[in-house]
Formats: C-alpha cells, structure tokens, sequence
C-alpha cells in the first residue's frame, strides 16, 4: 500500500471530478525513511529525497513544512534541494544560531477562489549537529507574532505543524485564529479531524498510505459550525417540553399539597423539577459559553474530511512512475557498485541448505513458500541491489547492517530457515548443545511484516501458512 | 482625493482579507505527513 504514483492520480482525479479550486499541503517528515542517517545509505537516501521533491512537484504541492527527520542530510542540504521545488518550504522556527533569522519562509499565501489562505510551518524536534549554524526555537517564541501578522490579512490560517501532538492542542486551545492544524510527527496517525475551539487538528497517517481530502465550505464568519448552538437549541426545546408537564401538576394548586396521598406521582413531579434544574444549569452554562466566542458574524464554515487509502490496485500517475523508475534504476545501479567493495562478515548463518541435510521435510515445505522467492521478487523488480529493500529479502540481516545484504552469499538470498530459527553455524557442529528456537515469535516476523510493506500482519493467521512441524 | 491618499486607500484594502465583502466559497484541501522517505513500497 502506498505510492506517490497512486497519490497523484488520486489528487488529480478528485480535483478534477469535483471542479473546485484547491490547495495541496504536506505537514513535513517527507524525505528520509528513518530519523538519522545510516552512512552506508547516506547516497541512496539522498537520491531518494530529491526524486520525492520532484514527484511533489508533479503533484503540485504548494507548501511543505520542514520536519525535524527533513533536516538528518543537514540544513544546507535540504535548502539546496528546496531551489528545485515548486512548492514553498515553510520553518517559522528553523533559525539561524547567531541572525535567529527563519532559514526558510516562516509563511506563505495562496489565493484560493478569492480566499486568501495563510500557512505557516513549525518544525518539531529536529537533531542538528554541533557545527550547523542552525536552531529550532520554541513554537511560543515565534507563532504569537507571526500569527497577529497572518491573521489580519487572511481569510483562512494553516498552520502545518511537525511539533508533538500535545503542543498543537496547547496552539489549537490558545489560538482560534488558526483555523486547521495539519500535523506530522511519530504519532500522526490517520484520525478523524479533531476540533479544538475554533480549530480542526488533522493528519493523514505515516507512510503515504492514506491521503487526507478535506472539501471546505468557508463562510466571513471565519468559524467552523459550532455543535455548542444547536445542542443549546435542542436543551431549550427539551427544557420547555419539561415546563410544559410541570405546569400541568402546577394547574390548581400546590402539588406538593395536592399530590400528599399519591406519593408515586409526588415522586415524579420532584424528578421533574430536579430535571428542570439541572438542564437550567446547562444551558446556563452553554450559554455563557458561546457568549464568549462572541457573534458568529454570519454562516458557520463546515467542513468534510475523509481518508483515502492508497491500495496497491489503484491506478497510477504515469510520470510519476516513469521518475520512481528511473530512481529505482539508479539506486539498483549505486547498490551493485556498492556491492562490488562490500565486505564480507563472518557470519553465523549458513543457509536453508545447510538445515536440509536433517531437517529435509521442512525444507521441501519452506521451498513451496513466499519467503524461499523473496530474493527473486526483488530480482524481477530489479531492486536486488537496493539497501532499502534487500534486508526483507535475505536471511540474517538487520535494516541497521543493511550494507552488509549487498554482500550477501547465494544461500542466503530469501528468506530462509534461520530468519525465524536464528543463525544456525552452532546448531549445526553441535545440535544438542546448541538447540534452535522452534517457534519465532510476532516480533520476529515484525522486523519486517509492518509499516508500508504489511500494515496488516496477523500473526496467529500467518504462522500457519509457513507453518512445517 | 489627494494621490496620497487614494494609495493608502488602496493598499489598505489590499491588505484586508477577501472574505469581508464575500462569502461561502467550497475549496478542497488535499494534505499528508510523515511520507518518510516512501515512494512505493518494496517488491
């Protein structure tokens, strides 16, 4: 699941099928897979970075935020990719150390069928090495005033934010002038937009799987339909339902009087009025709120959000992938140098093989198994090079010692034995002294059965298909 | 009017937001996060 290819026909389509005018964001996190970079893949990693920029611009993003995991190559290197994009990379808090001037724009505005849209970019935690003459300043520092600018010249504010979640709610409860927080960030998962006060909090979920198309209707009252009024309006009709059987106890005389030898009807008459105070008290208390807030200045903004999952049988962008392509080639191709000066560990594996000449039974079942072709699947694609891959498709290597599967020995490639038995050159001098583990447990098949790759592991289900005892 | 002040006139109303004189207009945003690096999956 996944894929920039799928993303941008998906956008194209929907604009298109819709005819509104829209605007195309990324809350940052964007380019590297993990959050530091691993030397052996420093090449490769950077290649891919620069082909994803190149994809957004066949998108047509229009901004970006830089994310902490954005900034791993080094604040340079990301401000000489951002001169090829298209699109605006925005950091209000990404300053020089000694100027504590934004390394990118803090803001930027787009016109959008005559709504003027600010958006603004915070960047969350970023690791920044000693040498870069570069800091991240604290939200509070910068947003306040930036926001005042922001606020009075446009219609609709976004801020793209790669902070933690907990300090876009502290953003989302202080300011109402931020109409839409769009977050990245480790827990940014695809969840319902949350509205804090005047604010809509939204992400789309990690990896590309999920893009987030949110249609807006945006009104002068610059606020979001506020549930608060028409509960109100429900708690008053249900308030004066309940006058209405009061007073039909209150007709003659005094219940309490003439309701002293039907103590049942007594009994309700004072659930009533104990009903009656409490919904007094909360609208009471609804009231004062919405007080608050102030007019509504006209009609509600409204707003409809939904997730579209980017599954593997949807169509694709054809330039898009023509660029993956050509990325891929030139990965493959960097990998298969590599792979001529890699070294070759001594390593405790020795290959399925070497397990047959006992375990012959489980051999032949492992044989008839998807893992036996992994290495050949990367083959067909020609990826049999790429570190990024190659980890998941060979034995005994881990995503950190991905160098290493570029020197990988033949009885190595797949997924064999010892992936989930462990290294097995003990086992085989001395197998009494030395037993395997029988059974791999979830995390194990994890290493590689998450993320893009299988977000929908379950492990009790698939152990039985590799299952041979 | 002085041109002085037809051009304050002027750049103050384009500072203001679109929205005061206008409203009700349907916009789609599209957005994501945390691609980390993915431009489609492995083989």
């Amino acid at each position: 699941m996944g894929g920039l290819s799928k993303k941008g026909f998906q956008f194209n389509k929907i604009a298109t099928e819709t005819g509104r005018p829209h605007l195309t964001v990324d809350a940052g996190d964007l380019l590297f897979k993990h959050a530091s970079l691993n030397p052996s893949q420093e090449e490769q990693e950077k290649m891919t970075a620069a082909a994803i920029i190149q994809a957004y611009n066949l998108i047509g993003y229009d901004a970006v935020c830089v994310g902490g995991r954005d900034l791993i190559a080094g604040v340079a290197y990301l401000q000489s990719l951002s001169q090829d994009a298209k699109f605006i990379w925005l950091s209000a808090n990404l300053v020089g150390k000694s100027t504590k001037k934004p390394l990118f724009k803090a803001s930027t505005s787009i016109t959008v069928d005559g709504v003027k849209v600010g958006v603004i970019g915070l960047t969350g935690t970023a690791i920044l090495s000693a040498s870069e003459e570069a800091t991240v300043l604290p939200w509070d520092q910068v947003l306040p005033g930036l926001l005042a600018k922001v606020t009075k010249t446009h219609d609709l504010v976004i801020l793209l934010s790669n902070l933690p979640a907990a300090d876009n709610q502290r953003i989302a409860e202080t300011y109402d002038t931020i109409h839409l927080i769009i977050q990245s960030g480790a827990n940014a998962n695809a969840i319902s937009p949350e509205p804090i006060n005047n604010t809509i909090v939204a992400s789309s979920g990690p990896q590309g799987k999920h893009i987030g198309i949110m249609e807006i209707n945006w009104q002068a009252s610059k606020r979001w339909g506020d549930q608060k009024a028409e509960v109100l309006t429900k708690k008053r009709g249900a308030l004066d339902r309940l006058l209405w059987q009061l007073s039909k106890y209150q007709q003659d005389k005094d219940p309490e009087t003439a309701l002293r030898n039907q103590p049942e009807q007594l009994k309700t008459y004072h659930a009533l009025q104990a009903q009656e105070q409490t919904s007094r008290g909360e609208i009471d208390q609804l009231t004062k709120v919405l007080d608050q807030q102030g007019p509504s200045n006209g009609e509600p903004s409204a707003y409809n959000n939904r997730f579209m999952a980017m599954e593997t049988d949807l169509p694709d962008q054809p330039d898009i992938v023509r660029l993956v392509d050509t990325l891929d080639t030139a990965i493959n191709k960097l990998g298969k140098h590599q792979a001529k000066t890699a070294v070759k560990s001594d390593s405790p594996y020795r290959g399925s093989k070497s397990c047959g000449a006992c375990h012959a039974a489980q051999l032949t079942t492992w044989q008839k198994t998807r893992h036996a072709t992994a290495y050949t699947t990367l083959e067909k694609d020609k990826q049999q090079f790429n570190q990024g891959c190659l980890p998941c498709h060979v034995t005994g290597v881990s995503m950190e010692q991905a160098a290493e599967s570029l020197a990988i020995t033949e009885e190595r490639r797949g997924v064999g034995c010892e992936t989930c038995h462990g290294p097995g050159r003990l086992h085989i001098d001395n197998p009494k002294a030395n037993p395997m583990t029988r059974k791999p447990g979830p995390d194990v098949c994890l290493a590689c059965h998450s993320g893009p790759h299988d977000d929908s592991f379950n492990y009790d289900e698939r152990i039985k298909m590799v299952g041979h005892h | 009017m002085k041109l002085s002040t037809l051009i304050i006139v002027v750049l103050l109303s384009l500072a203001q937001p679109s929205l005061a004189v206008e409203s009700g207009h349907n916009l789609l945003l599209f957005y994501s996060n945390d691609v980390h690096g993915e431009t489609a999956p492995c083989g």
